[in-house]
């Protein structure tokens, strides 16, 4: 009995061991950014970090502002493009990002993209005051339904995002939820994979 | 109807009334597989003949039947069973229950091995009670065939769907890394149902025989043959091209016989010109080996019998062997012959290379990386088709076990998720 024991023993930690480094090699799944929340208490990703979307086809990156996506070459005529996923899009290359898109339909103006699932739109509108110090000629935020009521604290309570308080008239900072056990769970890529395909 | 057939065959000592009997049983049974598999085949055949010839016509006499699952494995089963009486080889069983366990039984029903009633009729009827190293070894070839099918076929499956539905697209590179990976595609696929259905049937202490013996490490198009689709081979050799009177007579009757087992072996595949094309292409790449003498001479051995690596000669003439197998394939893939030779008429007239990208956007060095990993691998194990893990340290076993197993959860697909070529036949 103890030597059946100790065979499975034996086999579960080779398994976990294979098993996380054939995640790693093929990428089974997409390497997670480490976010953090800056001084004024927006959530957003730590600088200059990098990675591959999932399969391994492209990779993203973060840049020195933290967040996903080139920086542009100058900031004149400047226009900040703010949003969620969509702004964000870690699924496609850089190359596929609005602001690269923009740029190459509008080449007098530059843009900015600050983009971060599950941005409330109190949340951009925090952002786009941080971005100001770059004197953009606009900001555009990119906003969905949801994000109107889910920026009030009272209709739709969420802790991990920025929000706008009625009763009390004032921001309410969004907190990093479980940031341990993520930090955790995105570098145990073999977990995460088991995680994600709900095994 | 082989049941009583061959009850009626063992029952009687006239030879004309058993050969009778035996006539009777194969004809009912290549009647069904006719009406089943070849009737419209033969009608639409018929039909564009008459095209041909001027005749412009419609066929209202085409069927519209469905073709029940492995009906090709186990009609040959059942017509073993009537051979093997006949043959005095075999008693038959007076029990229909037995009978009905041989043709039926279910892990080699619809995908072979073909057994034969000598061994599995044998086997039902004897007491059998658990056998621990039996089952372990049974599971062990399951897992072996459950990667080869998931991780390999499977995956590969898209991609040889893209490049043959689209080859008027694709540059000849791309159609013959198209061809090539079918290759691997049907190799995995089918070796994977024999290896699952041979793993399930030692669970139940059976032994059903070999079906594959590494064809990819042939060195001669006879060799391949004795390592490919083992069951229908052997049944062909016993069934069919020994009557005819195999290589006892002048070269250009063993000749005769070669092309008609490759070309009923290539019907026996499906109603399309693309298996007759397949099965006659065959042909004329065994007979020169038949003619040189050297159809025989790789039936003991294995590429590299004595040393790790093969020679030079060796590596040369396993790349040949794969390169022909490989190329009859395009016959195999394609939807109609006329396909096929577009196919090849654009890898030998317009020639020109280009990166292919993978049609769900995945990264095409993972498909390589595995591909050259299972060849690797097989080449490891290329003595003992039977024992894919026989490694002595449990470390190197279990590395593996968890290898295979994270190649079939990273691999598979749920998008691509296909059944069995072997099916359809």
């Amino acid at each position: 009995m103890i030597k059946i024991i100790k065979n499975i023993l034996t086999f579960l930690v080779i398994f976990l061991v294979i098993g996380e480094i054939t995640v790693r090699l093929k990428n089974g799944v997409s390497d997670i950014p480490q976010r953090q929340i800056d001084e004024f208490g927006i959530q957003k990703y730590y600088p200059n970090q990098q990675g591959f979307w999932r399969g391994g086809t492209h990779a993203w990156n973060i840049n020195e502002l933290g967040w996903p996506g080139y920086l542009p070459k100058n900031y004149d005529n400047l226009i900040s493009i703010i949003g969620d996923s969509f702004i964000e899009n870690f699924m496609n290359p850089n190359d596929c990002h609005q602001s690269v898109f923009l740029k190459e339909n509008a080449p007098k103006y530059n843009f900015i993209e600050a983009g971060r699932s599950g941005v409330s739109f109190i949340e951009g509108m925090e952002i786009s005051k941080q971005l100001n110090k770059f004197k953009p000629i606009t900001n555009l935020i990119y906003v969905n339904d949801a994000d109107f009521y889910q920026s009030l604290v009272e209709v739709a309570p969420a802790e991990d995002i920025t929000q706008f308080s009625l009763e009390s008239d004032s921001i309410v900072l969004g907190k990093m939820k479980s940031p341990l056990l993520k930090k955790i769970l995105y570098n145990w890529k073999f977990a995460y994979y088991m995680y994600n395909k709900k095994i | 109807m082989d049941y009583f057939v061959g009850i009626k065959i063992d029952s009687s000592d006239d030879k004309k009334l058993r050969k009778y009997w035996l006539w009777g049983s194969v004809g009912f049974n290549l009647a069904l597989l006719g009406f089943f598999k070849y009737y419209n085949f033969f009608v639409d055949s018929w039909v564009d003949m008459l095209s041909a010839i001027g005749y412009n016509t419609t066929s209202s006499w085409t069927l519209r039947v469905i073709l029940p699952v492995g009906i090709s494995f186990y009609t040959f089963q059942t017509m073993s069973y009537s051979f093997d009486v006949y043959y005095k080889k075999l008693k038959p069983t007076k029990d229909y229950l037995t009978f009905a366990a041989f043709v039926s039984f279910f892990p080699q029903l619809v995908a072979g091995p073909i057994e034969r009633a000598s061994n599995l009729l044998s086997q039902i009827v004897k007491k059998r009670t658990f056998n621990k190293q039996q089952s372990v070894d049974g599971l062990k070839l399951i897992l072996w065939g459950l990667f080869k099918k998931i991780a390999i076929a499977d995956s590969l499956s898209p991609i040889v769907d893209d490049i043959f539905t689209n080859y008027a697209h694709y540059p000849a590179s791309t159609l013959i890394l198209g061809v090539t990976l079918f290759s691997f595609q049907v190799y995995c696929d089918f070796s994977g149902y024999s290896d699952i259905a041979i793993g399930t049937a030692k669970l139940f202490g059976i032994e059903l025989m070999s079906n594959f013996k590494f064809p990819q490490f042939a060195r001669n198009v006879a060799e391949y043959w004795q390592r490919w689709h083992i069951s229908l081979s052997t049944w062909f050799r016993h069934y069919l091209y020994i009557p005819l009177g195999g290589s006892r007579g002048s070269k250009l009757k063993s000749i005769r016989n070669i092309s008609i087992i490759f070309l009923v072996s290539g019907l026996w595949h499906g109603a399309n010109w693309t298996f007759v094309f397949w099965g006659a292409f065959h042909a004329v790449m065994f007979i020169p080996v038949f003619l040189m003498g050297r159809n025989a001479i790789y039936k003991d051995s294995v590429v590299a019998q004595n040393s790790i690596f093969p020679s030079l000669t060796e590596i040369g003439q396993l790349i040949l062997t794969f390169a022909i197998v490989t190329f009859s394939r395009i016959f195999f893939r394609s939807e109609t012959i006329t396909d096929s030779f577009i196919f090849i008429k654009r890898i030998f007239t317009d020639f020109s290379f280009a990166t292919y990208q993978h049609p769900l956007g995945y990264r095409m060095i993972d498909y390589y990386v595995l591909v050259i990993l299972f060849v690797i691998y097989e080449y490891i194990i290329r003595k003992d088709e039977r024992s894919p893990f026989k490694f002595k340290s449990k470390y190197v076993r279990y590395t593996i076990y968890s290898l295979v197993i994270m190649a079939m959860l990273l691999y598979y697909d749920a998008s691509a998720d296909q059944s069995f070529i072997y099916f359809q036949f």
